[in-house]
């Protein structure tokens, strides 16, 4: 064997081997820290909304499964007037993304801030851009939220 | 918050030369503090997202702070390691854009809690600070009780920033198994 054939047999080889690697590595990540806004009039289960934080850290597979985590906090006042936050933490079990936008879904516990238990089993879904988040708890589609401060990154 | 202000152990080189990464910082100056490298840990995937306390010297937490990452490590004893975190204090506004390019995890498969370790020092222009950072992490239960998350970083005149405390505010870190 020439030594270019000794040289492709080995990347060959070494293809091989690592090909469920690269299968892993072709996976998009989408994660996030930051502050967003809401527009006017958001509301969730009837508490107005002014903003939202929130935490992810995701991998989306090609072929549509999804892990990681969703963590938001939901900023929002009461008709008193005082803070009242309702909090997501959720678990990613599908996904997708493509066109710098990544969307992904699962179930969540709902902390609605008031005392109550919090919810479990709630579904959602995020679609995330660089810039912006929606989001849709328990089939209530919020508006689009801003960044504000922090980031969104797909990759 | 701690502001602990002490010198970072270099370990740039050998850890650098069998990441295969980064080896352009390989000219820096020795005297150069370098942080982000993690050697060790074993192959593995770990993600999470949620807030932490901020914590001032006195143990007060006086804000939070918020997460989210996702990070790997390839098989191999020279396996890579990437991913990406963001991170944003809220009491200082720090915003940390960073990817993963060394570390690993630390437990065996199937540990409880699992404990990984990552690091970097390759942030986006918006990021507050781009001198090298590291994060740990437990995976202490479901879902998300006792789990902590702390990340260490390098502001630019040199101070070493710890942020988080024993257990995350909220949200969910998952080493996976």
């Amino acid at each position: 064997m020439t030594r270019l054939g000794i040289v492709v047999a080995a990347s060959l080889g070494l293809a091989s081997t690592f090909a469920p690697a690269r299968l892993t590595a072709q996976d998009v990540g989408v994660t996030g820290a930051a502050e967003a806004t809401l527009p006017p009039g958001a509301t969730f289960n009837g508490i107005p909304l002014k903003g939202l934080t929130l935490g992810q850290g995701i991998f989306i597979g090609q072929d549509g499964s999804a892990a990681g985590q969703f963590q938001a906090v939901l900023r929002g006042t009461t008709l008193l007037g005082s803070p009242r936050n309702v909090v997501v933490e959720g678990e990613v079990s599908n996904g997708s993304a493509g066109g710098g936008t990544a969307t992904f879904s699962g179930t969540a516990s709902v902390n609605l801030g008031d005392g109550t238990l919090p919810l479990a089993g709630v579904p959602f879904t995020v679609t995330a851009s660089a810039g912006s988040l929606g989001l849709t708890l328990n089939g209530a589609t919020l508006p689009t939220a801003t960044v504000s401060a922090g980031s969104i990154t797909i990759e | 918050m701690q502001i602990l202000r002490r010198t970072a152990t270099v370990l740039i080189g050998p850890a650098l030369a069998s990441l295969g990464a980064g080896c352009d910082r390989l000219d820096a100056p020795a005297a150069v503090v370098e942080y982000g490298v993690i050697p060790g840990g074993g192959p593995g995937k770990v993600t999470g997202g949620g807030q932490i306390d901020i914590i001032d010297a006195t143990g007060a937490t006086i804000g939070k702070g918020t997460f989210g990452f996702n990070a790997r490590r390839e098989p191999g004893p020279d396996g890579p390691a990437s991913g990406h975190i963001n991170y944003l204090n809220h009491v200082t506004g720090v915003h940390l854009n960073c990817e993963i390019e060394s570390g690993g995890v630390f437990s065996a498969p199937g540990d409880d809690p699992g404990v990984a370790s990552f690091g970097g020092y390759e942030c986006t222009p918006n990021s507050t600070f781009s001198n090298g950072f590291t994060f740990r992490v437990v995976d202490a239960g479901e879902p998300g009780r006792n789990d902590s998350f702390t990340i260490t970083y390098v502001t630019d005149d040199g101070a070493t920033i710890n942020d988080g405390g024993p257990t995350i505010r909220s949200g969910n870190i998952q080493v996976h198994k």
